[in-house]
């Protein structure tokens, strides 16, 4: 495990785009995920109105709040995190590498667990560094009364956690299945409109299948939270049931990739 | 004699295409065993299933006895084709991939870049390396592990003249530490100078396997040229079974089984006629290899 880690690092290290793709996402994600008052302040000035509320008074980063909130929005920049796993797997199709780890005395399911232990590293980094920014502003934010709840709704973590993992995991077998990088994003972008139009088909009665396919499913891990604060009834704990599918939902990717290489000619 | 590789009614269909059909090969331990075969006769393919890359579709293949495993080809030094590194890295971080890989230590790198006379460029990126010196470094990747067994597939490809006689020297080195060493290779001057044993392929059918020393064993060829004219002296030499006459006054002759150059050299010295050019010409493995090649239509 430690030497598949290794190979995939000594891969990595001197390639200037993964640096560029992990650099942007953590701060564009670390600054827009830190500016939430900023951005009231903003639609404030705009006049925007939430209707009796003052909108400078949206307990934001509020714990336990905050946990939802800052996972809700800290999600939309995983693409950036998609991008580089893209990269990362089609490069070793376009340069042929991957035929020559083969060579030198990788077997295929090696090449797979190498590219889930990069994808599990990410998403472990990634997860840390959202749990910093919400202890962090958290503990600003927070008045003195709701410290107490800072750990409140922490399973927001675990699920942004799954939420990356699943994602990461479903754009490493796009990218295994298709093996160029462009064409790969571009599916990687309107994958889940495919999801949805599969919604749209099937008869009423039959929707809720749609939550059993796989983007489907780690996107329900986290509900929007921004309801609550006009009122609206939200979901604001995870679900254990979507908790279970995306866990099954592991085995499943991991095997998916594994089968679009085993019985493969690597030329 | 101990078998290092051995395949058993190994084939590979590409549609209605049979790139190897039924092939029946063995390498003997610290043979050259040379691979030869006109473009698209499935060296390369055959070269790749051993080492995991195509999948058969038919037959079997054992290395040293046990069916292939990755265990195996990490003590194996292998190159197919042309070389393949990340382009973005040096020679010296490429070779640590490969150090990772086959799990040997880095402390290797050096040597081996120093063996294929890289040290200069070493920490250069792959992508701006000439097409020799990418072919260099798959050299020295496939000696890494100071393999027991190496593939190489056409190693001079690309090489000056320097670079294809130290691949040469390189080759028989190796094999002289006793390795075994498969050899696929168009040059085949190259193959007989270097090679033990070789086989042909043909439309991915096996039409000869033997060993080089006995392609050289067939009568021996004597070109000889005086300052005088040898047409009669020839003609009645006990020794030459026939003569033909060839450019520059030259002659081509064939000796009598068992006599050589120096027991023509003594005869004419002994009537008196002073040989100016005295050359022993053995078979070439390329003359058979393009007789075998016609036989086989
Ligand atoms: N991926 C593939 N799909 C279809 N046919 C293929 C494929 N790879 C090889 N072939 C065919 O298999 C045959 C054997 O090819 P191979 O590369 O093994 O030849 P080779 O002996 O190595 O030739 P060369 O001397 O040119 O290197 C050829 O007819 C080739 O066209
Ligand atoms: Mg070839």
């Amino acid at each position: 495990m430690n030497r598949l880690l290794k190979i995939e690092f000594s891969k990595l290290l001197s390639y200037r785009t993964f640096w560029i793709l992990i650099g942007i996402y953590f701060v564009v994600m670390g600054i827009t995920t830190m500016s939430g008052m900023e951005f009231l302040k903003w639609l404030a000035e705009k006049g925007a109105q939430f209707g009796e509320v003052n909108i400078m008074k949206v307990p934001l980063y509020h714990f336990p709040d905050i946990w939802q909130n800052l996972t809700y929005v800290a999600q939309y920049f995983r693409l950036l995190l998609g991008i580089f796993v893209i990269i990362s797997i089609t490069n070793e199709f376009s340069y042929k590498t991957i035929r020559q780890n083969v060579i030198d005395g990788l077997s295929r399911a090696d090449f797979i667990a190498s590219k889930v232990l990069i994808i599990l590293g990410i998403s472990i980094v990634s997860t840390v560094f959202v749990f910093l920014i919400g202890i962090l502003m958290g503990s600003i934010y927070s008045p003195e009364s709701e410290m107490r709840f800072m750990f409140k709704h922490i399973d927001f973590i675990p699920a942004f956690f799954l939420a990356t993992f699943n994602y990461l995991l479903l754009v490493m077998v796009i990218a295994l299945i298709v093996k160029r990088a462009g064409l790969s994003i571009v599916i990687v972008l309107v994958y889940p409109a495919i999801e949805f139009m599969i919604e749209v088909i099937l008869p009423g009665p039959l929707e809720f299948l749609t939550n059993y396919l796989p983007y489907h499913a780690l996107s329900n891990l986290i509900d929007v939270p921004f309801g609550r604060y006009i009122f609206l009834e939200i979901r604001d704990s995870v679900a254990f049931s979507d908790i279970a599918l995306n866990l099954l939902y592991i085995p499943i990717l991991i095997w998916a990739g594994y089968q679009t290489i085993a019985k493969k000619n690597l030329s | 004699m101990e078998t290092v590789l051995s395949t058993h009614q190994l084939s590979k269909q590409y549609g209605r295409l049979k790139a190897v059909d039924k092939l029946d090969l063995s390498v003997p331990k610290g043979s050259v065993f040379g691979i030869l075969g006109p473009n698209g006769s499935g060296k390369t393919t055959t070269l790749g299933m051993l080492l995991d890359v195509i999948q058969p579709t038919g037959g079997s293949y054992d290395w040293f006895g046990k069916p292939g495993s990755k265990e195996q080809r990490k003590k194996i030094g292998a190159i197919l084709e042309t070389p393949i590194f990340y382009p973005y890295l040096s020679a010296v971080k490429n070779l640590e991939v490969v150090a990772l890989i086959k799990e040997v230590s880095k402390d290797r790198i050096p040597q081996v870049i120093e063996q294929v006379g890289l040290s200069e460029r070493q920490h250069d990126k792959y992508r701006t390396y000439s097409l020799g010196m990418k072919q260099r470094l798959s050299i020295a990747s496939a000696l890494l592990c100071d393999p027991e067994v190496m593939i190489l597939d056409e190693p001079t490809n690309g090489l000056d003249p320097q670079g294809i006689a130290d691949i040469r020297q390189l080759i028989i080195n190796i094999a002289n530490e006793g390795k075994t060493i498969v050899l696929a290779s168009h040059l085949l001057d190259e193959v007989q100078k270097v090679c033990t044993d070789f086989a042909v392929l043909k439309n991915g059918t096996l039409i000869y396997t033997g060993k080089v020393e006995d392609v050289e064993k067939g009568e021996s060829k004597v070109i000889v040229k005086a300052e005088e004219n040898l047409e009669n002296t020839l003609a009645n030499c006990p020794l030459v079974q026939g003569h033909i006459p060839s450019t520059n006054g030259r002659f081509e002759v064939t000796m009598v089984t068992g006599k050589t150059s120096a027991d023509l050299n003594k005869y004419l010295f002994d009537k008196q006629v002073i040989v100016s050019h005295l050359e022993t010409q053995t078979k070439s493995l390329e003359k058979q290899f393009l007789e075998l090649l016609n036989e086989n239509k």
